[in-house]
């Protein structure tokens, strides 16, 4: 294959993904996630890495990494868990041009069309942008929200980018349990004036930008997904050699090989894809791009929660608690593949782009 | 640049197109401009039929150069790579072309003479192959030697100069169509292992005491034969590779056979999945979110399958040989295979019953006809269940059980 990097970009990105392996690779995920010292810790080693800012393009003075170069980076996340929202802090810079997005929270109920009506979407209404979100990612400390604005219509498709400063009146976050210990959740309402927001992106622009912000997103959740299989076949295989019952190791019946062998199918060919569709990205146009994104996360989406079960069932009884940290990746992948629409949605919207695109054909 | 070349009957084959070494983007435009000037045929379901029209095709890819892309010259290939193979079957799909069809020979036997026959073996019977002259069938699997394939008893005792074969063969795809067979025999009856005993030899299927009945399989298809032999006498040049040495050989074509056999079904239910597409699209009629679901599911399957091919194809170029990770590829294939089968089968719902009727505008012959046989992908060429030993032990370094 072919390789996209530029080389300085492929040695940056080396180096960023041993920084933070370094920082995450330290001590169980267990520690890092939920309101601890240690999320703490690691959300400051984080800022350290300058992870907020790693995305923002030239213009903005960031180092101009491309989303596709950024991508492997969260597969390195997948791999050891730790408090988010961090792909939206590597995205939100590189699609909307920011200089940085430590504490801000993206708010676009829109990303999961089947779910629109019940998540809520944030909408133009005369001179004012209205709208309550649920399940928003909230970093640790807010400083602001990014929010995709829809036209006043239902079905209108995204019209304004909005940059909303954090602490202001109009808007309230109001957190909620959340199931993924390394996700705090939120539900954000909105009422402010259109004159008292920042315009980040407006028209064709917006609506462009969205959808690439979108597609990215998917494509950097199945990077997630990527490392959260690889990662429990890895734990996977080596508690089936050390856990011993009937006098040898669990691993050599039959029947959990052949788990561990499903397991690794999936995961290899997740990876696999992922490269592909990141190989492809920087040649492919917005629609290929898009229907590319939700195709592998629509297999990541299986995957992950294939090999995250088969991971708990090799494990058996100890998996299932809290002493170990398999119970988080399977929490962080249930999570992953549900939010930006889950794997029979996403199997849906492409049918509907694959025989539509035909249609406009014929 | 043409060449002439002559097949094992003696036959000149006319000039085929000999291409320039080029880039892989040159290549794929050089193949697109060549689809676009030919009469793609249609392919019928009737085996007989598919059987005519797909043999005149491989010829026609033969003619213009397009057989053997990644085989060496001398062997009547171009001396490509594979990935100008993986870009060729890719614009095939893309053009709504069907494969060739010589698949036993093209995937599975060819690329073993190409590696381990003699000159001689290389120059008689690879160019016939290609051009899909000559039919290659595998004699590999036996009524007692099936997952166990090392267990196999067929035997062949040299006298001299020549072996005599005794023994059966089963499920020898295209056996009766076939005029070669690559038979995997028993030379040393007391080698032990097994396997250690076994030889790779190239048989004439016209050659006296070859006796063929084909066998009908639930697609109604009769591509699976019985083949029996008896007291065949078979040249001493026509064992390939070493004696003793057949169940290396038998390894690296298997594996290879993964390889190609992938990238032909990605064209083949790719292209199931473009005319499903065609015909819903062309009826005006819009099932339900069923429908969306299920197209996409094949996407999906097909997207997976394709990336799959593309890290196999980089390490089929990096030559490493056989390898644990061909079992991964070769579950993959099924899973994609039956995953699309079963998605597209399903739109025809409860017509599936009755394969004339045309739902929604859907060939449903066809689709049953894809489904029922993607569920032998999971059986031939090794068991899932013999894959996943192989990928637990040798690749994920579990301990045999």
């Amino acid at each position: 294959m072919t390789d996209v990097v530029e080389a300085d970009d492929t040695q940056l990105v080396q180096e960023l993904q041993a920084g933070l392996t370094s920082v995450l690779g330290n001590g169980a995920a267990r520690d890092r996630v939920g309101v601890s010292e240690s999320a703490a810790r690691t959300e400051g080693a984080l800022a350290e890495l300058g992870w907020s800012s790693l995305g923002a393009p030239i213009e903005a003075d960031g180092p101009g990494i491309a989303p596709w170069d950024l991508a492997p980076l969260m597969t390195t996340v997948g791999k050891n868990l730790a408090p988010g929202p961090l792909a939206e802090m590597l995205l939100l810079p590189a699609v909307f041009a920011l200089a940085d997005a430590d504490g801000l929270a993206l708010v676009d109920g829109g990303a999961t069309p089947a779910w629109a009506a019940h998540v809520g979407v944030v909408r133009q209404a005369t001179d004012r942008i209205r709208g309550e979100v649920a399940l928003v990612q909230r970093p640790a400390t807010i400083t602001g929200l990014v929010v995709v604005v829809e036209g006043p219509e239902e079905g209108d498709s995204p019209c304004l980018v909005a940059r909303i400063p954090y602490p202001q009146s109009g808007v309230s976050v109001d957190e909620v349990v959340s199931a993924d210990p390394t996700a705090r959740l939120c539900t954000i309402s909105i009422d402010v004036a259109e004159a008292d927001v920042e315009v980040l992106a407006a028209g064709a622009d917006a609506a462009r930008m969205v959808q690439d912000l979108r597609s990215w997103r998917r494509v950097l959740a199945a990077c997630e997904m990527t490392g959260i299989a690889e990662r429990v076949l890895a734990d996977s295989l080596d508690y089936a050699q050390v856990r011993h019952q009937f006098g040898r190791a669990i691993g050599s019946f039959q029947a959990v090989k052949h788990i561990l062998a499903e397991m690794a199918q999936k995961s290899m060919s997740l990876s696999a894809l992922c490269q592909l569709t990141l190989h492809r990205a920087p040649e492919a146009g917005p629609d290929e791009r898009e229907l590319a994104a939700l195709t592998v996360y629509a297999h990541a989406c299986e995957v992950v929660r294939f090999v995250t079960e088969g991971g708990l069932q090799v494990h058996g009884g100890i998996g299932f608690t809290e002493e170990l940290d398999l119970q988080l990746f399977i929490k962080r992948a249930y999570a992953l593949s549900v939010t930006l629409g889950g794997a029979a949605e996403t199997l849906s919207e492409i049918g509907s782009r694959r025989l539509f695109a035909r249609e406009a054909v014929c | 640049m043409t060449t002439t070349t002559a097949t094992s009957t003696g036959t000149p084959l006319p000039p085929k197109l000999q291409l320039k070494s080029n880039s892989v983007s040159e290549f794929v435009d050089l193949v697109r401009a060549w689809l676009d000037s030919v009469t793609i045929p249609a392919v019928a379901v009737e085996e007989n039929e598919r059987f005519t029209v797909l043999r005149a095709w491989q010829r026609t890819l033969y003619d213009a150069g397009f057989m053997g892309v990644d085989w060496a010259v001398e062997s009547g290939g171009q001396g490509l790579t594979p990935q100008h193979r993986l870009a060729f079957m890719r614009e095939l799909a893309r053009a709504h072309a069907p494969a060739p069809i010589g698949l036993i020979g093209l995937d599975v036997v060819g690329p073993s003479i190409e590696k381990y026959g003699t000159p001689e073996q290389r120059r008689t019977l690879l160019p016939s192959l290609l051009s899909g002259e000559e039919i290659w069938c595998q004699g590999f699997s036996e009524p007692g030697a099936g997952s166990d394939l090392a267990s196999l008893r067929t035997r062949a005792t040299l006298n001299g100069d020549v072996f005599r074969v005794d023994g059966q063969k089963v499920w020898t795809s295209w056996a009766s169509r076939a005029s070669r067979c690559a038979l995997l025999c028993v030379t040393d009856p007391e080698a032990v292992p097994h396997h250690r005993g076994l030889s790779y030899l190239l048989v004439d299927m016209n050659a006296p005491g070859v006796a063929v009945r084909p066998i009908r399989q639930m697609t109604g298809d009769a591509e699976f034969c019985e083949v029996f032999f008896d007291g065949v006498e078979v040249p001493r040049s026509q064992l390939l590779g070493s004696l003793n040495d057949g169940w290396r050989i038998a390894l690296d074509t298997l594996s290879s056979e993964r390889g190609n056999y992938a990238m032909r079904r990605l064209v083949e239910i790719g292209w199931l999945l473009e005319d499903t597409i065609d015909e819903l699209t062309r009826s005006g009629k819009r099932l339900d979110a069923r429908t969306d679901e299920a197209i996409g599911r094949a996407h999906v399957a097909l997207a997976v399958l394709e990336s799959q091919i593309a890290r196999t194809t980089e390490r089929l170029t990096s030559q490493t040989g056989p390898d644990p990770v061909d079992s991964i590829d070769k579950l993959v294939l099924n899973e994609a295979e039956q995953v699309v089968c079963e998605s597209l089968v399903a739109l025809a719902g409860p017509f599936r019953a009755a394969p004339q009727s045309r739902p929604f505008g859907l060939r449903v012959d066809r689709l049953v006809h894809d489904h029922v046989f993607s569920r032998a992908a999971s059986i031939y060429g090794g068991t899932s269940q013999i894959q996943r030993n192989i990928v637990a032990e040798r690749l994920l370094g579990l301990p045999k059980g």
